[in-house]
């Protein structure tokens, strides 16, 4: 069954925020996937700039500002809307994270702590990541920094790619081979984060 | 009738429904107020045609107090109670400006909590010195506006945290003003340049204020403003800038410690002398530590660059951690806007061009862009625009918890689009544990004593179960004005507890109930102070004009009209020497009725001067 | 049937135009609303109607509804000060009553 509006009763499109009607902004659905409060269907494929104006668009009209002189209750639906919106920005943008919502629907919990991780050439691969790391920042190596991020940049677009072919169907059939690839992606995050910060770290010297 | 203004097509009010909107930059040099009149933002000028007002606040004796020029000229001769650059002390504790305490002449009051400072007129806390600012604001607008505006949006450095944001919401209401929204001072330039020049693309605002820096990193498309970082410092400003030339000043006149007026004496030459600087290339400074004592010294704008170069220094970091926080490098960069006074220094300007590797953009004043931005949006969010404006702004400083060992673990991380939401699970750690105190912290820092706290309190009515078992459930809930909700639930039960969060260092609520009671008694005190202004030049008014038909026509009285028109008068001039406004309209109102044979006999005698000679048929036409 | 403009309300709507960077001149009208019956509307002209009257101010346009016009038949747009307070003031010979603050009237 199609959802109607609280006001006017018409059948609400998606995502089921606002009357295209009567213009009612309609109460928060916390049961809402991220996917379908931007009004988009489950996948790992997504385009990053069009998922952007996607949500800048809808919270053109759920901003709490738009509501600065409604009543406290669309206040509030907005503030929740508006909310929401900002984390299916946040989430889906990314494809980390976009991947490890898209397991965590299928109850795989990748990135969990109790996830062992057994691939001894992925541990060792990491360790050696660390210690040109170390030696870089140790001689305040600048120009060393910029190659080992394209280095890290690279890896990290082709466990990306992995990931796409991966999630390709929904649900996922091969979820281990998958959070075998997110923890690796989540690794070179981390790496490229802290390759960031140390050449940051030099630049304010 | 009340005076209109054009409208955009489609936009007129009904009667009555005319949404005024003020936008307003709460600076710590300056402030000032601006709304959008026919559909152009305009700042406010006062009677002398001036629209920057001096944030200087100065308690005079008997209760008065003066604002902006008057209080600046009187700061040398009075700073104990001459409270400038008030924007510093927002939200903060006694601890947190001990640093800035040897630069300052207030007399702190030392206690735990807000900060105040004693001044004759008694402790004041630096909301309520503010509140005085904006009430002279707001008393700009409603003459200018001809009438009370219905909201304001007022301007806060983005980097501001939640006490600070709170200390200027609270000042706000003091001053009677309902607040729309607050706004981060660089989104607001970027509305007012955005607007302005129909630009798209990604921007920089580097806004150095007398007091604070921040630096953010927009994105506008479409008419949404969206903020991608933001990074600076509240304790950073053009004022350090005079105190490194003050600093300068002490060494060379040999006479290392000096008292507050003294010191407050070189902070103005010191000002005056950064000032000229932007236009000439030296400036004569006459030091006069006491009269015969004094020494000419000159200022170049080369060593001027130097004495300053360590407080430029200190914003380059901020603008390195926004741009990697907005995963941008300098060359993405489509603009970098100044916004400040501060920003008018020669040598900051070319540091600024020589790190963003292009020219700043300057074109709209820097000392308005800010107020101009809020107008803007004040005038969007009551109502008056059809235009898509969105501002999308972050929060500027992580929200966490404490956790066990005094550490800080991150709820809701920095630069997280607001309004935002996280909630997060813990765990009771003692067996029976029924109750759980929760700690709200904020900042960048892993240890509690490293951050600011915001908030503490505890959620009660835990069933007893073993240690570990209870799931705690707290979820943060930042609004689009980035002030802060937190609730707990515990999950298993449904225990809940919901705090608004006050910080500790702004009023609580009793406070503020306190002071506007307050400020209603004085409303009280001005009220009738207008009725006995109003009275006295209506009684005189009514003897005025009875002096000029007396003048003429006393002989259309007889004896005893006109002793008792003589007594109604003597009276109601005796009355006007006194204070008491409804003995003043009473004694009026009897010389009225005194003088009502007088009025009408001339009426009647005018009347017959000019049927004279006339027929009636002249008449009936 | 005439309108006029005061000299500086000509100047005011001309530098209002000049501000705001786009506009062939102002709209004056009446529309039903408000205590008294009527009230008056004063908006910039982006786009103007077929049924538009246009009065011509040196390079200022005033654009008139012919509905409207029957109401504001000989009005002056006055542009005046009052202390700080700025702004347009009809002098409308129609008006037989108006309500206190002289927003909305009867003619």
């Amino acid at each position: 069954m199609a959802d109607s509006c609280i006001q006017c009763g018409a059948e609400l499109g998606v995502p089921p925020a606002f009357c295209h009607i009567c213009g009612t902004i309609q109460p928060f659905r916390p049961e809402l996937s991220l996917f379908a409060v931007v009004g988009l269907p489950a996948s790992f494929d997504l385009d990053a700039q069009s998922l952007r104006e996607r949500v800048l668009d809808l919270q053109k009209m759920l901003h709490p500002d738009r509501f600065a002189h409604a009543d406290a209750t669309k206040r509030r639906y907005s503030l929740e809307w508006s909310t929401r919106l900002n984390e299916a920005l946040a989430i889906l943008r990314d494809p980390l994270k976009r991947a490890d919502y898209l397991l965590r629907a299928q109850g795989v919990d990748a990135l969990g702590e109790q996830v062992k991780v057994a691939d001894p050439a992925l541990l060792m691969s990491q360790m050696m990541y660390r210690e040109r790391l170390e030696d870089l920042l140790a001689a305040k190596d600048l120009q060393g920094l910029e190659a080992l991020r394209t280095e890290v940049t690279a890896a990290g677009d082709k466990a990306i790619e992995k990931l796409g072919i991966f999630l390709k169907t929904l649900p996922c059939s091969q979820s281990a081979a998958a959070g075998a690839v997110l923890r690796e992606l989540q690794f070179l995050d981390k790496l490229e984060d802290e390759i960031d910060r140390g050449e940051e770290s030099l630049q304010n010297l | 009738m009340a005076l209109m203004q054009i409208a955009e097509p489609g936009m007129t009010a009904d009667p009555h429904q005319r949404r005024l909107a003020i936008g307003i930059d709460l600076g710590t040099t300056h402030s000032l107020v601006a709304s959008v009149l026919s559909a152009v933002p305009t700042v406010m000028r006062d009677h002398a045609g001036k629209y920057l007002l001096p944030s200087v606040v100065r308690y005079l004796e008997n209760d008065e107090v003066s604002v902006g020029y008057p209080a600046l000229a009187a700061a040398g001769q009075d700073p104990h109670n001459t409270i400038a650059s008030v924007k510093r002390f927002m939200g903060r504790g006694h601890a947190d400006v001990q640093k800035l305490a040897g630069h300052l002449p207030y007399d702190l009051v030392p206690d735990e909590g807000m900060l105040r400072l004693r001044t004759r007129a008694g402790e004041k806390s630096p909301v309520e010195v503010s509140a005085e600012i904006l009430r002279v604001l707001k008393a700009l607008a409603v003459e200018t506006l001809g009438a009370e505006p219905e909201g304001a949006v007022i301007t806060v450095p983005a980097y501001f945290d939640e006490a600070q944001r709170q200390a200027t919401k609270d000042a706000a209401r003091l001053a009677g003003l309902q607040v729309l929204r607050l706004l981060a001072e660089p989104t607001a330039a970027a509305v007012a340049y955005g607007l302005d020049k129909k630009s798209e693309g990604l921007f920089a605002i580097y806004d150095l204020g007398g007091g604070t820096f921040d630096i953010s990193i927009l994105r506008l498309q479409a008419g949404v403003f969206e903020v991608l970082a933001t990074a600076g410092d509240t304790a950073l400003g053009g004022d350090d800038m005079d105190h490194a030339i003050a600093e300068w000043l002490i060494a060379e006149s040999g006479s290392p410690q000096g008292d507050p007026v003294w010191r407050r004496q070189l902070l103005q030459q010191a000002r005056q002398a950064k000032e000229a600087l932007t236009e000439q290339e030296q400036v004569p400074i006459h030091l006069e530590r006491e009269a015969g004592n004094s020494r000419a010294l000159t200022l170049s704008r080369k060593q001027f660059a130097e004495l300053i170069q360590p407080v430029l220094q200190r914003t380059l970091p901020a603008c390195r951690r926004a741009l990697r926080d907005a995963g941008l490098k300098v060359s993405d960069l489509d603009g970098v806007v100044l916004v400040g006074g501060a920003t008018r220094v020669p040598a900051l300007r070319s540091l600024v061009a020589e790190f963003f590797q292009q020219p700043p953009l300057t074109d709209i004043d820097p000392d308005q862009v800010v107020a101009l931005g809020a107008a803007i949006q004040a005038d969007a969010l009551v109502g008056n625009q059809r235009e898509d404006l969105l501002l999308m702004d972050v929060l500027p400083l992580s929200l966490g918890l404490e956790t066990m060992g005094g550490l800080v673990e991150k709820i809701i991380p920095r630069n997280t689009p607001i309004p935002a939401a996280k909630a997060q699970e813990f765990t009771t750690f003692k067996d029976g544990q029924t109750a759980m105190s929760i700690h709200v912290l904020q900042g960048e820092r892993d240890l509690v004593q490293d951050c600011r706290s915001l908030a503490r309190f505890s959620l009660r009515g835990i069933p007893p179960m073993v240690a570990g078992a209870a799931r705690i459930r707290v979820t943060f809930q930042v609004d689009a004005d980035g002030l802060l909700t937190v609730s707990a639930e515990e999950s298993s039960t449904g225990v809940r507890s919901e705090v608004i969060v006050k910080p500790s260092f702004g009023l609580d609520d009793a406070e503020i109930a306190r002071m506007l009671q307050e400020s209603f008694a004085h409303g009280a005190e001005d009220v009738s102070q207008r009725r006995l202004a109003e009275a006295r030049v209506e009684g005189e008014r009514v003897l005025e004009a009875l002096q000029g038909a007396l003048q003429s026509d006393a002989a259309l009285l007889d004896a005893t009209e006109q002793a008792c028109l003589d007594a109604a008068r003597q009276d109601l001039q005796q009355c006007l020497s006194g204070s008491d406004a409804d003995a003043i309209q009473k004694a009026a109102e009897a010389v009225e009725a005194a003088a009502e044979p007088l009025v009408q006999r001339r009426m009647d005698s005018a009347l017959q001067r000019a049927i004279a000679g006339r027929s009636i048929d002249d008449l009936g036409d | 049937m005439a309108l006029t403009l005061s000299e500086s309300a000509v100047q005011q709507v001309r530098k209002s135009i000049a501000k705001r960077g786009k506009g062939l001149g102002i709209r004056i009208g009446v529309k039903t609303s408000g205590c008294s019956g009527l009230s008056y509307v004063m908006e910039f002209v982006d786009t103007p109607n077929p049924e538009d009257m246009v009065f011509p101010h040196d390079d200022v346009s005033l654009f008139v509804d012919p509905k409207s016009l029957i109401y504001l038949d000989g009005t002056q747009l006055d542009f005046t000060r009052e202390g700080l307070n700025e702004g347009f003031r009809f002098n409308n010979p129609n008006v037989k009553d108006s309500c206190g603050c002289g927003e909305s009237f009867t003619t």
